[in-house]
Protein backbone atom coordinates (compact mmCIF):
# COMPACT_ATOMS: atom_id res chain seq x y z
CA UNK A 1 0.00 0.00 0.00
CA UNK A 2 2.79 2.11 1.24
CA UNK A 3 4.83 1.32 -2.11
CA UNK A 4 1.97 2.11 -4.47
CA UNK A 5 1.06 5.52 -2.41
CA UNK A 6 4.51 6.35 -3.03
CA UNK A 7 4.81 5.04 -6.79
CA UNK A 8 1.59 7.79 -7.12
CA UNK A 9 3.48 10.52 -5.63
CA UNK A 10 6.32 10.27 -7.37
CA UNK A 11 4.66 9.51 -10.90
CA UNK A 12 2.34 12.68 -9.79
CA UNK A 13 5.70 15.14 -9.03
CA UNK A 14 7.45 14.06 -12.41
CA UNK A 15 4.30 14.61 -13.88
CA UNK A 16 4.43 18.57 -12.36
CA UNK A 17 8.10 18.76 -13.24
CA UNK A 18 7.70 18.09 -16.97
CA UNK A 19 4.77 20.70 -17.28
CA UNK A 20 6.56 23.18 -15.14
CA UNK A 21 9.78 22.27 -17.50
CA UNK A 22 7.41 22.43 -20.70
CA UNK A 23 6.50 26.12 -19.26
CA UNK A 24 9.19 27.58 -18.14
CA UNK A 25 11.17 26.47 -20.93
CA UNK A 26 8.99 27.99 -23.69
CA UNK A 27 10.53 27.00 -26.96
CA UNK A 28 9.22 29.56 -28.49
CA UNK A 29 7.56 28.72 -31.24
CA UNK A 30 8.08 29.02 -34.79
CA UNK A 31 6.17 32.31 -36.28
CA UNK A 32 3.09 31.86 -38.52
CA UNK A 33 4.64 32.44 -41.15
CA UNK A 34 2.10 32.04 -43.54
CA UNK A 35 0.05 35.48 -42.80
CA UNK A 36 1.54 38.98 -43.89
CA UNK A 37 -0.20 41.77 -42.30
CA UNK A 38 0.02 45.28 -43.76
CA UNK A 39 -0.06 47.86 -41.44
CA UNK A 40 -0.65 51.64 -42.04
CA UNK A 41 2.21 53.18 -39.87
CA UNK A 42 2.01 56.98 -41.74
CA UNK A 43 2.73 59.54 -38.86
CA UNK A 44 3.77 56.40 -36.30
CA UNK A 45 6.81 57.44 -34.73
CA UNK A 46 10.14 55.17 -35.19
CA UNK A 47 13.58 54.73 -34.10
CA UNK A 48 16.28 53.30 -36.57
CA UNK A 49 16.81 54.33 -40.47
CA UNK A 50 13.40 54.63 -42.48
CA UNK A 51 14.99 52.78 -45.60
CA UNK A 52 15.78 49.29 -43.01
CA UNK A 53 15.04 46.40 -44.70
CA UNK A 54 13.56 45.33 -41.51
CA UNK A 55 10.61 47.18 -39.85
CA UNK A 56 9.76 45.91 -36.42
CA UNK A 57 6.10 47.19 -35.60
CA UNK A 58 5.46 47.35 -32.15
CA UNK A 59 2.04 47.89 -30.67
CA UNK A 60 2.91 49.68 -27.13
CA UNK A 61 0.92 50.59 -23.68
CA UNK A 62 3.68 52.26 -21.46
CA UNK A 63 2.16 51.14 -18.49
CA UNK B 1 3.31 47.27 -21.25
CA UNK B 2 6.01 48.04 -23.51
CA UNK B 3 8.77 45.37 -24.96
CA UNK B 4 11.40 44.89 -22.41
CA UNK B 5 15.26 45.42 -23.37
CA UNK B 6 15.48 42.59 -25.60
CA UNK B 7 13.80 44.62 -28.61
CA UNK B 8 16.17 47.50 -28.05
CA UNK B 9 18.83 45.14 -27.95
CA UNK B 10 18.23 43.67 -31.36
CA UNK B 11 18.10 47.64 -32.56
CA UNK B 12 21.49 48.09 -31.47
CA UNK B 13 23.14 44.77 -32.72
CA UNK B 14 21.22 45.35 -36.03
CA UNK B 15 21.99 48.98 -36.24
CA UNK B 16 21.01 49.93 -39.92
CA UNK B 17 18.96 47.00 -40.83
CA UNK B 18 16.26 47.12 -38.18
CA UNK B 19 13.75 50.02 -37.67
CA UNK B 20 11.43 50.02 -34.70
CA UNK B 21 7.60 51.58 -35.47
CA UNK B 22 5.50 52.21 -32.51
CA UNK B 23 1.76 52.28 -32.32
CA UNK B 24 -0.57 53.73 -29.53
CA UNK B 25 -2.58 50.88 -27.85
CA UNK B 26 -3.15 52.53 -24.36
CA UNK B 27 -5.40 50.53 -22.10
CA UNK B 28 -8.57 52.33 -21.08
CA UNK B 29 -8.69 51.00 -17.71
CA UNK B 30 -5.21 52.33 -16.75
CA UNK B 31 -4.62 55.83 -15.44
CA UNK B 32 -1.54 57.14 -17.77
CA UNK B 33 -1.73 54.91 -20.85
CA UNK B 34 -3.31 57.45 -22.95
CA UNK B 35 -1.32 60.75 -21.08
CA UNK B 36 2.40 58.25 -21.94
CA UNK B 37 0.83 57.85 -25.41
CA UNK B 38 -0.04 61.43 -26.02
CA UNK B 39 3.63 61.88 -24.35
CA UNK B 40 5.54 60.08 -27.12
CA UNK B 41 3.21 61.27 -29.62
CA UNK B 42 4.82 64.87 -28.71
CA UNK B 43 7.97 63.76 -28.19
CA UNK B 44 8.04 62.72 -32.05
CA UNK B 45 6.79 66.11 -33.29
CA UNK B 46 9.28 67.62 -31.28
CA UNK B 47 12.37 65.17 -32.45
CA UNK B 48 12.66 63.81 -28.80
CA UNK B 49 11.40 60.43 -29.46
CA UNK B 50 13.84 57.93 -29.07
CA UNK B 51 14.88 59.60 -25.49
CA UNK B 52 11.45 60.18 -24.34
CA UNK B 53 10.46 56.48 -26.09
CA UNK B 54 13.42 55.09 -23.41
CA UNK B 55 12.41 57.10 -20.67
CA UNK B 56 8.57 56.08 -20.43
CA UNK B 57 9.84 52.51 -20.58
CA UNK B 58 11.89 52.73 -17.79
CA UNK B 59 10.19 54.11 -15.68
CA UNK B 60 6.77 52.75 -16.01
CA UNK B 61 4.36 52.49 -14.27
CA UNK B 62 5.59 55.86 -12.98
CA UNK B 63 3.69 58.12 -15.35
CA UNK B 64 1.60 60.43 -14.22
CA UNK B 65 1.55 64.04 -15.11
CA UNK B 66 4.36 65.27 -12.67
CA UNK B 67 6.42 62.23 -14.27
CA UNK B 68 5.83 63.11 -17.99
CA UNK B 69 7.11 66.44 -17.78
CA UNK B 70 10.12 65.43 -15.46
CA UNK B 71 10.74 62.86 -18.16
CA UNK B 72 10.27 65.64 -20.99
CA UNK B 73 12.66 67.37 -19.63
CA UNK B 74 15.58 65.27 -19.37
CA UNK B 75 14.68 64.04 -22.98
CA UNK B 76 15.30 68.28 -24.07
CA UNK B 77 11.38 68.43 -25.04
CA UNK B 78 10.09 71.86 -25.03
CA UNK B 79 8.58 71.14 -21.99
CA UNK B 80 5.57 73.82 -22.01
CA UNK B 81 4.19 72.71 -24.77
CA UNK B 82 4.32 68.91 -23.84
CA UNK B 83 1.92 70.03 -20.74
CA UNK B 84 -0.40 71.89 -23.65
CA UNK B 85 -0.66 68.86 -25.13
CA UNK B 86 -1.17 66.97 -22.25
CA UNK B 87 -3.75 69.07 -21.09
CA UNK B 88 -5.45 69.00 -24.87
CA UNK B 89 -4.65 65.36 -25.39
CA UNK B 90 -3.60 67.27 -28.97
CA UNK B 91 -2.93 64.20 -30.62
CA UNK B 92 -5.72 61.86 -29.29
CA UNK B 93 -7.30 61.15 -33.12
CA UNK B 94 -4.33 59.37 -33.94
CA UNK B 95 -4.20 57.39 -30.41
CA UNK B 96 -7.65 56.61 -31.05
CA UNK B 97 -6.73 55.68 -34.93
CA UNK B 98 -4.02 53.11 -33.28
CA UNK B 99 -6.42 51.68 -31.30
CA UNK B 100 -9.28 51.18 -33.58
CA UNK B 101 -6.94 49.85 -36.11
CA UNK B 102 -5.49 46.96 -33.52
CA UNK B 103 -8.82 46.16 -31.56
CA UNK B 104 -10.95 46.35 -34.59
CA UNK B 105 -9.16 45.69 -37.17
CA UNK B 106 -6.21 43.52 -35.88
CA UNK B 107 -8.09 41.80 -33.37
CA UNK B 108 -5.34 42.41 -30.46
CA UNK B 109 -5.96 41.62 -26.37
CA UNK B 110 -2.74 42.29 -25.21
CA UNK B 111 0.49 44.33 -25.60
CA UNK B 112 3.56 44.24 -26.63
CA UNK B 113 2.24 42.79 -29.93
CA UNK B 114 4.98 43.09 -32.71
CA UNK B 115 4.39 43.04 -36.61
CA UNK B 116 8.14 41.96 -38.48
CA UNK B 117 8.04 42.47 -42.08
CA UNK B 118 4.83 41.95 -42.01
CA UNK B 119 4.55 38.80 -39.79
CA UNK B 120 3.02 38.93 -36.29
CA UNK B 121 4.48 37.60 -32.38
CA UNK B 122 2.57 38.26 -29.43
CA UNK B 123 4.14 39.26 -26.32
CA UNK B 124 7.56 39.80 -24.75
CA UNK B 125 10.25 36.84 -26.11
CA UNK B 126 13.78 36.41 -24.56
CA UNK B 127 16.68 38.09 -26.90
CA UNK B 128 17.27 35.21 -28.58
CA UNK B 129 14.23 34.42 -29.67
CA UNK B 130 14.00 37.72 -31.44
CA UNK B 131 17.69 37.31 -32.64
CA UNK B 132 16.35 33.93 -34.60
CA UNK B 133 13.60 35.77 -36.56
CA UNK B 134 15.62 38.78 -37.40
CA UNK B 135 18.39 36.41 -38.73
CA UNK B 136 15.68 34.61 -40.95
CA UNK B 137 13.81 37.26 -42.08
CA UNK B 138 17.37 38.84 -43.52
CA UNK B 139 18.09 35.88 -44.67
CA UNK B 140 14.95 35.72 -46.71
CA UNK B 141 15.67 39.17 -47.70
CA UNK B 142 19.39 37.73 -49.12
CA UNK B 143 20.85 40.23 -46.48
CA UNK B 144 24.24 39.57 -44.88
CA UNK B 145 24.63 40.96 -41.52
CA UNK B 146 27.92 41.84 -40.91
CA UNK B 147 28.95 42.39 -37.08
Amino acid sequence: MRKTLLAIGFAALMLMSATFTFAAEDPAPAPSADTLYKIDITDAPYIGPIDAPITIIEFIDYQ
Amino acid sequence: MGAGPAIHKILDAYKGNVRLVLKMYPYKYRDFSSMAAEAALSAWEQGRFEAMHKLMLENSPRLDKTSLLQYGRMAEMDVKQLEKNLAEMRHMKQITADLKLATEVLDLYNTPAFYINGRRHLGNRPYEYWERVINEELKRLGIKQGK
